[in-house]
């Protein structure tokens, strides 16, 4: 059932078993998960069934960090971000869920093989086909087993989704007898029961006016990556510092995927390679679009310390305007005799360490809710720069060492402020950690102090990886999903 | 797959293999260092030949020898490019084809590999290349 929350009453209370705070790609696994469940959800969503500008405008932010754009990244209606996202899907790899002793606060209370059966299931709800995403399973043969010389790196798939969340779930939800979907319904503020170990109610106000209540059993924020942060730390009344803030996590550690291009590289042709560019034609695999990014292989980023990457090889032609790379760099006779004929420039995505000082926090400023504004400060430091150096030197050295290519950093050339740029990829903000210490959220997602209190999104993730987060939030959404039928039923 | 890195091998032999031409005659005069710093000038006249058609090499030497002005000698680029293994350079004409390519080819790949690398125009280059390439450059 869709129900308009303008139309209910001021100060009622909605009585029912789970409620879900938000109807974007995590909100909306949740509650597809528990249709037909022996229990009530309610999902409340802020915005409508389309963009409104004045719901968007509740995103508005401050900003003192790196150049960032919280208010445009997302999107506040049913759906979410999902109405507008690229589609890019991919797990996070069996080395980012590790403790390495090169990436700070990295580590994560499960590895991958917990997560493994949660993928397989959100890459069914992002209709993304096969689990396939190795090269092997793309191709059918190994790599780089066919291509001697190139052992230093790992070919990584990501497959493109086109499901629009809204789309594609909305009938189910509007159908399912036990799930009520609360349209232009903001949750302002979050009550607990007088001990302070359990939530009684969540506040709903509508920017018609309207406020009421909604009493749960369960509750879960599924508001994104800085909105979870945002609704525990407005939650303030009892705690001075917002809902699960003891430890003062909340809102720090945010991340996003530092994006850069960093160079070009000349390769010798070699059609073997080819599979590997990323091209303006796509590729297939049983009907879904894919392409591969490379990284650096485990054994190096270990043995180098780097932190996790994609690097993604466009070639030049497509990401240009056509201008011939040999006569844009020089050397090109020199380049034309050895056989350097082909001409890539390099994108990357960079994991960011998790930084404390990389944070939301409460502005001033107020929204027409009469919420806060979160403030946004997002770091990369002076370290984290010379570890993308890096990797861009050991690519380079790895590539001349096997007699592949040559490689032209741009990095050098660019001031230190232009690079890197951010994603919009928001996570970290309520990360997960077993000790209440170090994290907001335990390991069944759990707000650690608070018994019915569940989050939602990647604002859990301890460590970003370098895939889109996408894949990886609904993965954990139906590891949720089968946390909370187990305590509801 | 295999004759690739062999055309970067073939090129830079181009630049070395004045062994071959030099044959019989850099046997009978050049059996030690001191007879090879004795002929330099042969040596060039014999590598301009095997250099006129890498025009590009000559390019990339320019701009190594602007950036690294002290290695402006042909001696010197020979005794760094060999990096001073007397018993390579004593025994050129006595090295198979082979041996030479294995040569030049690990010292370039050992260049990356232990980051001796020279950035000219912002490309990454293995200062062996680089220098190889300075020969040419100087030798024309």
């Amino acid at each position: 059932m869709i129900v308009d929350a303008r139309t209910i009453p001021t100060d009622s209370v909605i009585e029912t078993d789970l409620c879900i705070i938000g109807a974007g790609a995590a909100g909306i696994t949740i509650a597809s998960e528990c249709i037909d469940q022996p229990f009530q959800i309610v999902l409340a969503e802020s915005g409508g069934l389309e963009y409104e500008e004045q719901t968007q405008a509740l995103y508005a932010a401050e900003n003192v960090g790196l150049e960032y754009h919280p208010q445009w990244a997302r999107l506040r209606y049913f759906g979410g971000s999902t109405n507008h996202w690229g589609g890019a899907c991919r797990p996070l790899d069996p080395i980012d869920f590790e403790e390495r002793d090169w990436v700070p606060n990295s580590g994560w209370p499960f590895g991958y093989e917990e997560l493994r059966p949660y993928y397989a299931r959100a890459n069914e709800t992002c209709r993304l086909g096969p689990f396939a995403y190795s090269f092997e399973a793309l191709e059918g043969r190994k790599f780089p087993s066919y291509l001697p010389g190139l052992e230093f790196l790992a070919a990584k798939g990501f497959r493109f989704s086109s499901t629009v969340f809204a789309t594609e779930y909305l009938k189910d939800l509007e159908r399912a007898d036990n799930v009520k979907a609360l349209l232009y319904a903001n949750a302002v503020d979050i009550d607990t029961d007088d001990q302070q170990s359990s939530i009684t109610k969540i506040r709903i106000a509508c920017l018609s006016r309207t406020a009421f209540d909604i009493a749960a059993r369960v509750f879960i924020l599924a508001t994104g990556g800085i909105e979870n942060a945002r609704l525990l730390l407005v939650s303030s009344n009892r705690y001075g510092r917002g809902l699960g803030n003891q430890h003062d996590l909340v809102g720090r550690y945010f991340m996003d995927h530092a994006c850069f291009n960093s160079g070009v590289l000349a390769l010798r042709h070699n059609p073997a390679l080819e599979n590997l560019y990323s091209t303006v034609k796509p590729r297939y695999h049983e009907g879904v679009p894919f392409e591969y990014a490379m990284s650096l292989c485990d054994a190096i980023q270990r043995s180098h310390g780097l932190f996790n990457h994609g690097v993604w090889l466009i070639p030049w032609d497509s990401a240009n305007t056509g201008e011939d790379g040999r006569n844009v760099f020089g050397f090109a006779p020199y380049f034309e005799e050895q056989g350097f004929v082909e001409f890539f420039r390099l994108t990357n995505y960079h994991e960011i360490t998790p930084n404390p000082e990389s944070r939301v926090s409460l502005s001033t400023k107020r929204d027409a809710l009469g919420v806060n504004q979160i403030k946004l400060r997002w770091l990369v430091d002076a370290a984290e720069k010379e570890n993308s150096r890096k990797i861009q030197r050991t690519i380079a050295k790895e590539m001349g060492r096997a007699g592949i290519g040559r490689f032209r950093s741009e990095l050098d050339d660019k001031g230190g402020d232009v690079w890197p740029g951010s994603c919009s990829h928001h996570m970290g903000t309520t990360r997960m950690h077993r000790d209440p210490k170090k994290g907001v959220v335990d390991a069944d997602c759990r707000v650690h102090g608070l018994s019915n209190l569940f989050v939602a999104g990647s604002s859990v993730f301890p460590t970003s990886g370098f895939a889109n987060p996408t894949l990886t939030l609904v993965a954990l959404a139906h590891r949720l999903s089968d946390h909370v039928k187990r305590l509801l039923t | 797959m295999n004759e690739e890195p062999n055309l970067l091998r073939r090129q830079l032999l181009a630049m070395f293999l004045w062994v071959g031409p030099l044959g019989a005659a850099w046997r009978a005069r050049s059996a030690s260092t001191s007879d090879r710093s004795r002929y330099p000038e042969a040596i060039a006249k014999r590598l301009m030949g095997a250099f006129a058609s890498s025009p590009g090499a000559k390019e990339v030497g320019a701009e190594y020898l602007q950036a690294v002005p002290d290695e402006a000698s042909v001696g010197l680029l020979i005794s760094l490019i060999t990096a001073n293994n007397h018993k390579i350079e004593d025994s050129f004409s006595a090295i198979s084809q082979r041996g030479m390519e294995e040569f030049l080819y690990g010292r370039i790949g050992e260049d990356f590999a232990t980051h001796e690398i020279i950035v000219l125009r912002g490309w990454l280059f293995s200062r062996t290349e680089a220098r190889l390439c300075a020969l040419a450059h100087l030798i024309r």
